[in-house]
């Protein structure tokens, strides 16, 4: 499964505290996305969950926190869980999407692809002239 | 591949348990329950079960208490939006009111909305005992449903009183002085028991709309806080 967010660092360049806050809050946005996508046609429990946003996603999140994202996204109805007991011995709680949970991953997805075109439209000739000028300035020393 | 220390998961599970105050048994277990689930699947995953590699687990879920504290202001909200119980609301929206600005709002617009009906209800109960004392008064400048002293001079009013143009409480306003007209005799009765239901249902629709619009939200602050900062290791923010 590939998620949206790049595993790289957004800011490859920006290193003060406000770039990183925002670099924090834009991923912070992207969670709920991140692990409707993730659960999109399957069933998964808590650290399965946890690899995709941090190995396919470059999500870090607290483990615990996992748990209360996933208790609110079933009180709104987007995804059911169910304890299933299989090889490892213990119990473990599975996730997946409802219907009403499939619909609202439609539209953040799409709403999504949208903003983040738009955005890169307006960002990519800005970071392309950067990189010429660079090298440029490289050229001429 | 040796046991994992078991007293520092019981530990951590008995934390958590114990913090998740207020909220129904089953929900409770339930999330224990779940921890622990991911606690053993990440020992499963790791192979080694030394102390410092069951620290480490632990520390990655967070501070128990925290954990704690945000599901257990979960546990209550969502309890809040299932429920018609005005204590149950009040509950669930006096625990979101320490998370921020926008519970305390919510949680006093509530406050006032069943003060209300507490109000008009009180009067349904007590205007067959004090006929004279129970009413909607019309004094200088103020209207007020609910008790008069009974007194021209430094009456005492207490209930809802609107004072124009922009003071509406509940309790007094103050004295007042000058003439106390009642103005709906034994209609009162009928404005008190649709004013006590309306205020009882409008209060409730308001308050569960409010929480599930911003009091669920995946983007109210959570305590503690995802590490997505790069170069942080640490789970506070």
């Amino acid at each position: 499964m590939q998620c949206m967010v790049s595993k790289a660092p957004i800011l490859t360049e920006a290193q003060g505290t406000n770039a990183d806050r925002w670099e924090a809050q834009l991923r912070k946005g992207t969670l709920e996305l991140a692990i409707l996508a993730g659960l999109h046609n399957q069933k998964l429990y808590g650290l399965q969950i946890l690899r995709i946003l941090e190995e396919d996603c470059g999500l870090e999140v607290l483990e615990g926190t996992l748990y209360l994202i996933l208790n609110r996204l079933r009180s709104n109805g987007l995804v059911e869980s169910e304890w299933i007991t299989a090889g490892s011995g213990h119990p473990r709680k599975y996730y997946w999407l409802t219907s009403k949970g499939e619909t609202h991953l439609q539209t953040m997805g799409l709403a999504w692809m949208q903003f983040s075109a738009r955005i890169t439209d307006l960002v990519a000739p800005i970071l392309r002239k950067e990189a010429q000028h660079v090298h440029s300035a490289k050229g001429k020393h | 591949m040796s046991t994992p220390p078991k007293v520092s998961i019981d530990q951590y599970l008995a934390a958590l348990s114990k913090a998740c105050k207020g909220v129904q048994t089953a929900a409770r277990d339930e999330f224990v329950q779940e921890i622990h689930s991911h606690i053993l699947d990440r020992l499963e995953v790791e192979g080694d079960h030394s102390e410092a590699v069951v620290s480490r687990i632990l520390s990655a879920l967070g501070d128990p208490k925290a954990l704690a504290k945000q599901f257990t202001t979960d546990a209550l909200l969502q309890r809040a939006t299932r429920t018609t119980s005005p204590w149950l609301i009040l509950r669930g929206l006096a625990r979101w009111s320490t998370a921020g600005i926008a519970g305390l709002l919510v949680f006093i617009a509530t406050l006032f909305g069943y003060g209300l009906a507490a109000v008009c209800f009180l009067c349904l109960i007590l205007k067959p005992f004090i006929p004279d004392h129970i009413g909607l008064w019309l004094s200088p400048n103020t209207l007020t449903l609910g008790y008069w002293d009974g007194h021209l001079v430094n009456s005492f009013l207490v209930g809802t009183s609107l004072r124009p143009p922009i003071f509406c409480v509940l309790g007094t306003l103050g004295p007042t002085n000058g003439l106390v007209h009642e103005l709906v005799g034994v209609w009162i009765y009928a404005i008190c028991a649709v004013g006590a239901g309306l205020s009882l249902v409008a209060t409730r629709l308001f308050a569960q709309w409010m929480i599930r619009q911003f009091g669920l939200k995946k983007d109210r602050p959570t305590n503690p806080s995802p590490r997505m900062m790069r170069g942080q290791s640490g789970y506070a923010d």
